[in-house]
């Protein structure tokens, strides 16, 4: 069968962190190439409902990615995202999913590093969970 | 001003109550009703939302007869004389048996009586069927051969209570959820589950043992699992010596049969024809439940005879959770059965042909004879209509345009006819083919009593005036028949109707509306109004007095795959469109969730 | 009973001093096996007021629904309608300045009906006689529930065994109910620690034998308990806080995969990410569930264990914004991930 590819999806915000993925790769910093990547203008934009469908549908883990607290281009919406994400930890933990899963990270749009130690760390992690349960569930 | 007015779900043959919420004349929600034996507060997708259709703009709302391809609305008044000067002649230039009725399992057992009255006592012909036989028919037929009653020998609520449950041909979670609920308790309560259907269907995953034998082997599985009963003496031979007779005709019928044939005919392989048959025959209480799976065939009737075989092998009736249990698909299909709503029978299944019961209702009835012979089935209505014997058609609350089988062949005949009526509260289908179309009121709109499965008679109350000109069905027929002159149809409520429906059906004797004054309705037969109601049949004795076996052999289905047309097609339901959509497909919220059929 | 002539005359009173265009509350349909809501305009029809221990419906939904700008509404609640009422204040779906909350303190419900029954702690009392509880005939949700005074409430009524009804006011609102009905307010204070106690012990066992599962078996009780959904959307329509009239559940959201059933767990799930910060358990979702899906307790679990995460409790205090639409001072002050 071969070794395990976690399948990562990222959140990332317009102002920051997408800004620091294109400076990781701008800079050719190596990183796992498991992540896949959909823009948001901000990390609050995002629904925890289309986090939790794309852990049904089978997604090994989602990284959603904003601005430092304090740097939100919107104000205040990242303070919304981090209580967003402690939620949905919850919410894993209770159905039985390993709140692992969902990492929140804060990447500036100058961390070109981070970004690719940040996927890079999260792949191993989910690497080490293993696939998502949810997927031989669906016959 | 807000009120909740308490009604029966104008869906499935279950019989939940449901209240609807009135506000200002105006029905704008629903909600589920307490206290009810068979929703106990809950309801399904299409209960939930029973109102949505009643104020929809397709409402019918004035009478019309086509005039030159094209409606003309017309009053009342017209549209009675019409009606009554066209079938007054047709009837005097062809005779009475050139008319064919088709009354409706969605309108009350008030107005199925009326029906089935004005057919008979008027007119004077037993023309007179409904969508059962397109359904239950087999089953009216089969156990009422087997058992003396044609209708669930069992109550919903017991299901429940039973050790194992047999479900062939019923997709319960999607046809009746509220029974299916019963199955779901009865599973977590202990039960064994044994499913048979070709399909993988919701309730497969609660099912212990999963049986997909190919369409149309029904009898052989049943036989083939009786057989195993026999051979390992699992059989209770308390209850054959004593409650049944012809046995050793079934017995000597199934020395026939091998597992190993049964297993090349039904694709199921013979360890689970024999795990099924043993988990069925050693519980304590075994249940069958079926639905249209097993009586849309052609070997229909057979397959529930073998079904009511099996029960009467191991004493499974007139027990709690056990019994032959029937899963009926309209609202009031078993009421409008109960009221003779059928070509054979008059109310109560007393036989047409039964000179005594012909005198007894000639004269309650007030007339001076009533047709003795058998009318025509809805299938044989129509080829008749191509025949040309059958020339005016009077149909009720019913789309055989979509419900019937060959539409093409529906609409050829519907399409010949010297006149056709369509009694309706939508434009369907059929009523684009009328001649006269006349605007019935729904179910919100008028008072009347409905029998579910489980032959629990219900009254349903008026929630909202009837809409524009519509009138309750039952007015429309009293109007008819006094236009043509007949006695006895002044009814001015359908109290007034049931009183009478009480004096010619047995099985509703004791029943009257002051009793039906509570949520649990009462379940016939009902001889007497100090009598309780009946909750399982053949308890002491079987109706006909023993229960009969019957032997079934094995036939192939009317057609088989061959190299022209290799693929085996099967209809199935789905859990929010009902039927032919005339009400569903016009709620929004059940619509949208299977939007077209696949 | 007594105690409902009590609860009558107050809603009689209201009506007849035009504090209030209509009373909200439950009467009887055909029988005692039939309770239905009712709205009253006309104080005469005050006498049909019922409050025996059923709930068949939230009246916090009907009276959100009822209760327009200029509409004035009674509504004669449990606690579980109180705090539900207090949480679609909070979102705008009610101004409780409309409404005037009559509360009764409450010890369960019946699930299925037994008659005339009124619940107390240890007792029933059943048309007329009073018998030991048999805690089985409860909604389980009450089982669990920490809040039997109507605190929260203008006016809480506490029923006694020998059909007695002592009320009083919390607020000013509820003192001016009092004075209309001419009824002076008893004071008589009540220790409900012990009942708080049991309910929670009972959170305890019951969360407990989820949390108690290893992960791989919480999953697959789960996906187990959401096959038996038939998606009729009894528990979103049941539901006091569900009260969006675009849901994200129906099919034209093209969210929730129509055609399927059961349904997917994204259904259940986007209901829980919604207001599972806000779950009152009032129990109405489990009672509506045809499948008996314990779908209140997982409802109550989640919002005890974000109570915990973000200090909140739901429907006590209307100035108490749902945790997952609200930031406050801390949360400007940290800058980790966490919320720690």
């Amino acid at each position: 069968m071969g070794k395990f590819e976690p399948r990562i999806l990222g959140f990332l915000c317009n102002w920051c962190t997408y800004a620091g993925a294109d400076l990781a790769g701008v800079s050719r910093f190596q990183y796992s190439p498991n992540i896949r990547v959909i823009r948001v203008m901000c990390s609050a934009r995002v629904d925890p409902v289309y986090v939790m469908k794309a852990i049904l549908a089978g997604i090994d883990g989602v990284l959603i990615g904003g601005c430092h607290p304090g740097d939100c281009h919107y104000i205040d919406g990242n303070y919304y995202t981090r209580r967003k994400a402690a939620m949905l930890k919850k919410l894993l933990e209770i159905l039985g999913i390993e709140p692992e899963r969902v990492r929140l990270e804060w990447v500036s749009a100058s961390e070109g590093t981070r970004f690719a130690e940040t996927v890079k760390d999260f792949t191993e992690t989910i690497r080490t969970l293993g696939p998502n349960p949810l997927k031989k569930g669906k016959e | 001003m807000v009120e909740f007015i308490p009604t029966i779900c104008p869906y499935c043959g279950a019989g939940c109550s449901l209240l609807l919420e009135v506000t200002d004349g105006v029905v704008v929600g629903t909600r589920p009703r307490l206290g009810h034996p068979i929703s106990q507060g809950k309801l399904c997708i299409k209960g939930w939302n029973a109102h949505e259709f009643i104020h929809h703009e397709d409402r019918l709302k004035k009478p019309m007869i086509k005039e030159n391809s094209s409606f003309k609305e017309v009053s009342w008044p017209e549209a009675i004389k019409f009606m009554a000067e066209r079938l007054g002649e047709i009837k005097n230039k062809n005779g009475p048996d050139s008319l064919a009725f088709l009354s409706s399992a969605k309108c009350t057992n008030e107005e199925n009586y009326l029906l089935q009255k004005f057919a008979r006592a008027v007119i004077g012909t037993n023309n007179v069927d409904h969508c059962a036989r397109l359904c239950h028919a087999s089953t009216v037929v089969g156990l009422a051969r087997a058992f003396g009653s044609g209708a669930m020998t069992n109550s919903i609520a017991d299901i429940a209570e039973t050790e194992c449950i047999f479900i062939i041909g019923s997709d319960t979670m999607s046809q009746h959820p509220l029974v299916a609920r019963m199955i779901i308790m009865a599973k977590e309560k202990g039960a064994k589950i044994i499913l048979a259907d070709p399909r993988t269907i919701q309730v497969s995953k609660f099912a212990d043992l999963h049986l997909r034998h190919k369409p149309g082997s029904d009898v052989a599985l049943i036989n083939g699992m009786m057989k195993y009963i026999l051979d390992k003496g699992m059989e209770d031979k308390d209850f054959i010596s004593k409650r049944t007779e012809d046995f050793d005709s079934l017995k000597e019928a199934l020395q026939d049969v091998s597992l190993r044939e049964v297993e090349k005919i039904t694709g199921v392989p013979v360890e689970e024809i024999e795990k099924a048959a043993a988990l069925y025959a050693k519980a304590k209480t075994s249940s069958i439940i079926y639905a249209m799976g097993i009586t849309q065939h052609t070997t229909g009737t057979d397959n529930v005879l073998s079904c009511a075989n099996l029960a009467m092998l191991t004493g499974n009736i007139g027990k709690p959770g056990t019994g032959v249990n029937p899963l009926r698909g309209q609202n009031n299909v078993q009421g409008a059965c109960d009221m003779g709503a059928l070509p054979n029978v008059f109310p109560g299944y007393q036989a047409v042909t039964d000179e005594g019961v012909r005198g007894k209702l000639v004269e309650v009835w007030g007339v001076a004879k009533l047709p003795p012979m058998p009318g025509l089935t809805v299938v044989e209505m129509l080829n008749s209509v191509l025949e040309g014997k059958i020339k005016a058609m009077y149909i009720m609350g019913e789309n055989p345009m979509i419900s019937d089988p060959d539409i093409s062949h529906v609409e050829e005949a519907l399409n010949s006819l010297d006149l056709l009526v369509v009694q309706d509260i939508f434009p369907t289908e059929t009523a684009r083919l009328a001649d006269v179309v006349l605007p019935a009121a729904s179910y919100a709109e008028k008072e009347g009593t409905y029998t579910g499965t489980d032959r629990r008679v219900q009254l349903s109350r008026k929630a909202i005036e009837p809409l524009g000109e519509s009138k309750p069905d039952w007015e429309i027929i009293c109007e008819l028949a006094r236009e043509m002159k007949a006695e006895d149809f002044s009814f001015t409520s359908p109290e007034e109707i049931f009183e009478e429906i009480r004096k010619v059906t047995p099985q509703y004797a004791g029943i009257n509306y002051s009793r039906l004054n509570q949520p649990a309705g009462l379940q016939w037969p009902c001889p007497e109004e100090s009598h309780q109601g009946t909750s399982i049949l053949h308890g002491k004795e079987f109706t006909r007095g023993k229960g009969k076996f019957h032997p079934i052999v094995y036939k192939e289905q009317a057609e088989t795959p061959d190299d022209e047309f290799p693929f085996i097609l099967t209809t199935g339901r789905v859990m929010s469109q009902f039927h032919t959509r005339s009400m569903t497909g016009r709620s929004p919220k059940l619509d949208t969730e299977f939007p077209e059929g696949f | 009973m007594k105690c409902a002539e009590v609860i009558q005359d107050i809603a009689a009173a209201i009506l007849r001093e035009k504090l209030v265009d209509g009373v909200l509350a439950f009467a009887q349909g055909v029988d005692m096996s039939d309770i239905v809501p009712i709205l009253i305009t006309d104080e005469q029809d005050a006498r049909k007021i019922l409050i025996a221990s059923y709930q068949p419906c939230s009246l916090a939904k009907l009276a959100s629904e009822y209760g327009g700008e200029s509409k004035k509404l009674a509504v004669i609640v449990r606690p579980c309608d109180a705090r539900a009422m207090v949480e679609l204040a909070k979102r705008k779906q009610l101004d409780l300045q409309n409404i005037y909350s009559i509360g009764i303190e409450c010890y369960g419900v019946a699930r299925e009906p037994q008659g005339e029954i009124y619940i107390f702690p240890e007792e029933m009392l059943v048309d007329g006689e009073v018998k030991h509880l048999n805690k089985e005939i409860l909604s389980p949700s009450c089982l669990r529930c920490e809040y039997p005074i109507p605190t929260m409430a203008d006016v809480s009524c506490r029923i006694e065994k020998d059909g007695n009804c002592l009320v009083a006011a919390n607020t000013e609102r509820g003192e001016s109910v009092l004075s209309a009905a001419k009824i002076t307010a008893q004071e008589k204070v009540k220790d409900i620690s012990p009942i708080k106690e049991r309910a929670l012990k009972r959170q305890e066992k019951e969360f407990g034998e989820i949390k108690g599962m290893e992960p791989r078996e919480r999953l697959n009780y789960w996906l187990r308990q959401f096959d038996k959904c038939i998606k009729c959307y009894g528990c979103r329509n049941s539901c006091p806080i569900c009260y969006c009239e675009d849901c994200y559940l129906e099919p034209e959201r093209l969210l929730v995969q129509k055609e399927e059933y059961p349904p997917e767990m994204l259904f259940h799930i986007t209901r829980l990410i919604h207001i599972g910060d806000s779950c009152v358990n009032c129990g109405q979702c489990e009672t509506a569930c045809p499948m008996n899906i314990p779908v209140s307790k997982l409802f109550h679990m989640m919002s005890k264990e974000l109570g915990v995460l973000f200090k909140y409790e739901a429907g006590l205090d209307v100035d108490s914004l749902p945790p997952m639409s609200t930031i406050t001072e801390e949360d400007l002050a940290k800058g980790g991930v966490g919320l720690g």
